[in-house]
């Protein structure tokens, strides 16, 4: 074996550092999925009649849908019926503070290295926790009201916000849109929902972190962003969930709206869901709807994701480009490892003139896993001096994995311009030798070199987020980064 | 005359670049446009040459009795107007020589005179070469494609040497030169000087006016010609530096 | 011209089509063949491989075979006028996807060489053809099969050069719907070589659906070049599928150049089943205001050290669509491999649409692999540029889209075929801009 190998298969045989189950009672849904259960999750909320109906609508859809089959993945079929659609920890009363959160639960989130109240401290992020599916508490909340900015759990904002939510709730992922789509409108459990007035540029980043815990039960959050004109935001998603050898869906929807001109919605991921064993067993489905429409003239949506965790990846976050001068921009890194796969990339629809996507995305393969570039750029004839720039990049480390991309271009318009490039690469003998010449060692070379290939991703992100997305490469790709 | 600007005022996406610009050239006069960079040099050039991206918001260019600003780049060019672009573009796939040939003929076309067939356009290619002491090799590569800097404005005062225009604007034709460089593009500039043209030269720095000895120099800030003199005035430029001449400007009037 | 019917069913249509191939030898095979396609019927946009193409126009004629087309004095000339130097090439022409012996003139061959008509080789010597009439991949290659009368079968045995290219123009004149499904087979033996300009050409009030399919194989170390041209008449369209398989240290260049027609699918696919093979892929398509031109390429590097390069340009006028899918799949094994491909468009009008789909599928790590595709128009700058120099902006217009195409069309290496084909493409650009 020759030098980069000895390395891949070092780093390869990082395990998950994340996988811990917590000891927290569930109040769970019966098992199984009927109108019932839709009934049972719309009840246990609270939720007003027309939501239940948008659910039961949303349902009845579902039943008519089949699973899509396009992407290049494949997987046993999923029984829908055997598994959970609600569970939450038991609250033992009403959360005002942090202080009165579950002290085993915080301790949960600790294990995860996102202690709340030292995020509260340091990094002034405003955290937003769902586990399982119920939002758990919200910091920060109080200050940003005094801004006007409304950043609450999804299901309080349906009790005290119901006007917005009603209003915008589907306008951007519709119920129809697709399988999961229409799934998780039907029985989604909580999720966060924020409210950026004109004017108001968010003091901090808002933030969630997911966390699947209890088994078997499919985590179906949704999240609703709303930026007025001349608003910004930059909101931070990261998820992590426990070892489990069952499989467990996650079918998220999540619909920004940059409503009013100039309005700037940023959305950042950081997803290391537990990718199953070395042999493929166990880890999270991660079929998710995130998609952003720039209605305002000059408005923009930004999509960063760092993709290491999920057996399985399917997710295009996408931007419709409606307002004229608007800006739709995805960077992503996507890591697969051992036998993961993912399916991922971006659709941007320009609609509007002189509007302007950018799509970097750098894939990286290892192990036996799958990486695929999926993107749709779509020039419509309306769409005036369009121009799209796509860079798609992936790295392959090993013999055994595959690196795939699949790009879609469809111009209709004379005045546009679209570029797409790809490039495969693999990490050189020589340039291990290069860096081991100067005093690393062959994995501290790798990850300066992936870490190096994933910088204008990772320039992106918040820089604390760019830390741990770092940090997370590194332990995805351990003992494989050659 | 040759070239007359009265008043001319032009903006760019709303932002007036040009605030009234007042410029004759007669024939047989080397004129220098210097100025900072952002005074509106090259936008001047550029409109001259009837770039599309700038609006004229007022004003007038006459050039040679006619409306400048009426005709469409390729009209401005037959009746006699070249620019040597700061930049020159590369033109992928289109031979110099091809190129070459086609702009000469319009050209020729436009002023009456018969077109040149491959030979005759060939020997007459030639001997315009050896003015500007170009590679024949040059000609036969695609148009400005992998160029050096150096090549690329020797190239443009090769296309001047060869289209014979009556007044040559040259964009900052200088800058990035070395010294042998530039000595070959002034060299070639003064070879083609007759009584019956003329020469715009814009150029940040005095350098080239030490071999293309201007009878006009106007110095440019902000969107005017603030001051007009004779060489001396550059050589006082270069002495003193821009400040010189911006500094009473800053003060309130 | 036929009626066209309401909703005559291509499925029935070809079912009752007359088997006019001269041969028993392939009854078995042809009747599977139709079979295959009378269970699938044709491609339709649901398949992800025909999701931008619609053949459903097709379905809307009524064919008969050619051999009832009469060949008049002016589609004679018209012919004439499209060959190429009996002294420099060697022809093959077929009239309404029939042999014309009249017209072809193969000079004397190098020793071994075969040129001749399928059908020729099917009545006398069916057994060089057993291996070629195989189960089909899909239903339009299974159409081909079932109702071939005819096509070129080229085999060059070991060792041996054609010294002059082999023209093989099917040409098609009648006006009245005909269905023609050539099919190809040309072998090249090891160590090899031979060139090839393979052209569908058609009369201007031609209305045909040509349905072709052709076979190619390199021996050890062949060389071969597979020039084809496309330009049918604006009622005519044109499914062609190209197989094509490479041995140890084989060179093949191939060239589409597409101009015109109602809707032209060409299928590439090109497997490196041996190392160190070396292929070339170039296209260029100029689609007018009521064209559809679909290019699917597919490279499969099976074997390590293997190198494909694809370059495809198209311009785009009017309403018309042109689509690329371009994929490069390097296997498992096949280290060392590089693979490049671009696609570059220029689209004219506000009602023209391009789809570009390239596609890499990965398997091996130490490879370099490459592609870009770009959709856009002519550049402002040099377009001023040259207006700046005097050249009327027609004139400079014409000038970048030539530049643009001549790219593609510089990478002939038949001296004569290129500036055929830079002259045809002088003669259509202004036809782009109607």
């Amino acid at each position: 074996m020759d030098q980069t190998g000895r390395i891949l298969e070092n780093v390869t045989q990082g395990e998950y550092k994340y996988g811990f189950v917590s000891d927290i009672e569930a109040e769970t849904a019966p098992k199984g999925l009927n109108e019932e259960t839709v009934r049972f999750i719309s009840r246990k909320k609270n939720e007003p009649s027309w939501l239940l109906e948008w659910r039961l609508k949303a349902y009845r859809h579902w039943l008519t849908m089949e699973m899509p089959h396009w992407q290049n993945v494949s997987f046993p079929p999923i029984d829908y019926q055997d598994a959970f659609y609600y569970a939450a920890p038991k609250p033992k009363k009403k959360l005002n503070s942090m202080n009165e959160v579950d002290p085993e639960l915080r301790a949960t989130f600790e294990k995860l290295g996102i202690s709340l109240e030292e995020q509260k401290r340091l990094s002034g992020v405003a955290v937003d926790a769902v586990l399982d599916s119920v939002s758990i508490a919200t910091t920060f909340r109080s200050k940003l009201a005094e801004l006007g900015i409304i950043f609450c759990s999804f299901s309080e904002a349906v009790k005290e916000h119901p006007d917005l939510v009603k209003k915008y709730l589907g306008t951007v992922v519709p119920y129809t849109d697709n399988y999961f789509a229409a799934l998780n409108s039907a029985v989604f459990s909580d999720g966060s929902f924020c409210y950026i007035p004109k004017g108001v540029r968010c003091p901090m980043e808002l933030s969630t972190y997911f966390r699947i815990n209890t088994a078997n039960t499919g985590q179906f959050e949704r999240t609703l962003l709303i930026a007025e004109e001349d608003a910004y935001v930059s909101y931070l998603e990261g998820c992590t969930a426990p070892m489990r050898d069952e499989n467990q869906l996650h079918a998220a929807v999540v619909e920004l709206v940059a409503l009013g001109n100039n309005a700037h919605i940023k959305y950042s991921t950081v997803q290391n869901w537990y990718p199953g064993d070395r042999n493929g067993k166990g880890g999270i489905y991660n079929f998710v709807t995130k998609r952003g429409i720039c209605i305002g003239k000059r408005s923009k949506i930004s999509w960063t994701q760092v993709e290491t965790g999920s057996a399985i990846t399917w997710k295009y976050p996408g931007c419709i480009l409606k307002g004229d001068d608007s800006v739709g921009e995805f960077y992503s890194v996507a890591v697969t490892n051992n036998r993961q796969q993912a399916d991922t990339g971006t659709k941007m629809i320009h609609i509007g003139k002189n509007t302007r996507s950018t799509i970097i995305s750098k894939g990286i393969s290892a192990g036996h896993s799958n990486n695929s570039y999926r993107g749709l750029v779509k020039i419509s004839a309306k769409a005036e001096k369009a121009r799209n720039f796509s860079q798609c990049d992936s790295l392959l480390m090993g013999d055994q994995c595959g690196a795939h991309t699949f790009p879609y271009l469809e111009v209709k318009n004379k005045s546009a311009t679209v570029e797409h490039e790809a490039t495969t690469s693999k990490i050189s003998d020589d340039q291990i030798f290069y860096c081991k010449q100067r005093g690393l060692s062959g994995e501290d070379a790798a990850n300066l070199i992936v870490n190096g290939y994933c910088k204008e991703v990772f320039n992106q992100l918040p820089m604390e987020f760019a830390v741990e997305a770092q940090k997370l490469l590194s332990v995805t790709l351990e003992g494989s980064v050659g | 005359m040759i070239l007359e600007i009265k008043n001319l005022k032009v903006s760019i996406d709303g932002k007036e670049i040009l605030k009234g610009i007042n410029l004759s050239v007669n024939a047989g006069e080397v004129h220098a446009v210097m100025g900072p960079n952002g005074s509106g040099k090259s936008t001047l050039a550029s409109v001259l040459a009837g770039k599309e991206d700038y609006t004229v918001t007022g004003g007038s260019v006459e050039f040679l009795g006619k409306d400048l600003l009426a005709l469409p780049p390729e009209e401005r060019a037959r009746e006699g107007l070249f620019l040597a672009f700061q930049y020159p573009v590369e033109i992928p796939g289109v031979s110099t020589a091809n190129f070459l040939k086609t702009a000469l003929n319009e050209i020729r076309k436009h002023r009456g005179m018969e077109p040149l067939d491959a030979m005759d356009f060939l020997s007459f290619m030639k001997e315009k070469m050896k003015l500007v002491n170009i590679d024949t090799e040059l000609t036969k590569r695609p148009l400005n494609e992998g160029f050096s800097g150096g090549e690329k404005k020797k190239n443009e005062v090769f296309q001047m040497a060869l289209l014979e225009p009556r007044l040559g604007v040259l964009d900052e034709t200088d800058s990035g030169l070395d010294i042998d460089a530039l000595r070959v593009v002034a060299g070639g500039v003064n070879k083609l000087k007759t009584k019956d043209n003329a020469f715009v030269v814009i150029t940040h720095y005095q350098r080239l006016l030490d071999y293309i000895v201007p009878d006009y120099v106007h110095i440019m800030y902000d969107g005017r010609i603030i001051k007009s003199g004779n060489k001396d005035l550059a050589l006082e430029l270069e002495k003193k530096g821009y400040d010189w001449i911006t500094k009473d400007l800053k003060t309130p009037a | 011209m036929q009626a066209v019917l309401a909703h005559p069913d291509i499925k029935e249509q070809f079912a009752s089509f007359p088997d006019l191939l001269p041969s028993d030898a392939f009854k078995g095979v042809r009747k599977q063949a139709m079979n295959r396609f009378l269970s699938e019927g044709l491609p339709a946009t649901r398949d992800e491989e025909w999701k931008y193409t619609d053949l459903s126009g097709i379905a809307e004629l009524r064919y008969t075979s050619g051999r009832a087309a009469e060949l008049t004095e002016l589609n004679r000339s018209q012919i004439t006028a499209s060959l190429f130097d009996e002294q420099e090439y060697h022809r093959l022409v077929f009239v309404n996807g029939f042999f014309s012996g009249e017209l072809s003139s193969p000079a004397a061959l190098p020793g071994g060489v075969i040129v001749s008509d399928i059908a020729s080789v099917a009545e006398k010597h069916p057994a060089l053809l057993e291996k070629y009439f195989y189960s089909s991949p899909n239903s339009l290659h299974a159409l081909n099969t079932a109702l071939t009368a005819g096509g070129m079968f080229l085999s060059v045995p070991d060792g041996v050069s054609v010294s002059k290219p082999i023209q093989a123009l099917f040409f098609n004149t009648s006006p009245d719907a005909t269905a023609i499904f050539p099919k190809n087979i040309i072998l090249a033996g090891n160590k090899s070589r031979v060139h090839i300009v393979q052209q569908y050409a058609s009369t201007e009030k031609n209305i045909s659906f040509t349905n072709a399919v052709t076979d190619v194989s390199l021996g050890k170390n062949a060389e071969m070049l597979l020039y084809k041209t496309e330009a049918l008449s604006p009622a005519s369209f044109l499914t062609d599928s190209c197989i094509v398989m490479q041995q140890h240290g084989s060179r093949f260049s191939s060239l589409v150049f597409t101009m015109g027609g109602q809707l032209v699918r060409n299928n590439l696919g090109i497997t490196l089943e041996g190392e160190q093979c070396e292929t070339a892929m170039h296209g260029l398509y100029l689609v007018p205001g009521t064209g559809h031109t679909d290019n699917h390429t597919f490279v499969d590097h099976a074997s390590p050290s293997c190198h494909s390069n694809e370059l495809y340009k198209g311009i785009i006028g009017g309403k018309g669509t042109a689509v690329f899918n371009g994929k490069i799949m390097v296997r498992k094994d096949a280290q060392k491999t590089s693979a490049f491909q671009s696609n570059k468009n220029i689209l004219l009008s506000d009602e023209g649409t391009v789809n570009s789909k390239p596609q890499l599928e990965i398997f091996a790590d130490d490879v370099k692999c490459s592609h870009g595709a770009t959709i856009g128009q002519l550049d402002e700058e040099e377009l001023f540029y040259l207006r700046a120099r005097g050249i009327g902006e027609d004139a400079a217009r014409e000038m970048l889209l030539n530049a643009f195409a001549s790219s593609v069309v510089d990478t002939i290496q038949i001296a004569s075929f290129r500036e055929y084909m830079a002259g045809r493409l002088q003669e259509y650009l202004p036809f782009l801009r109607k």
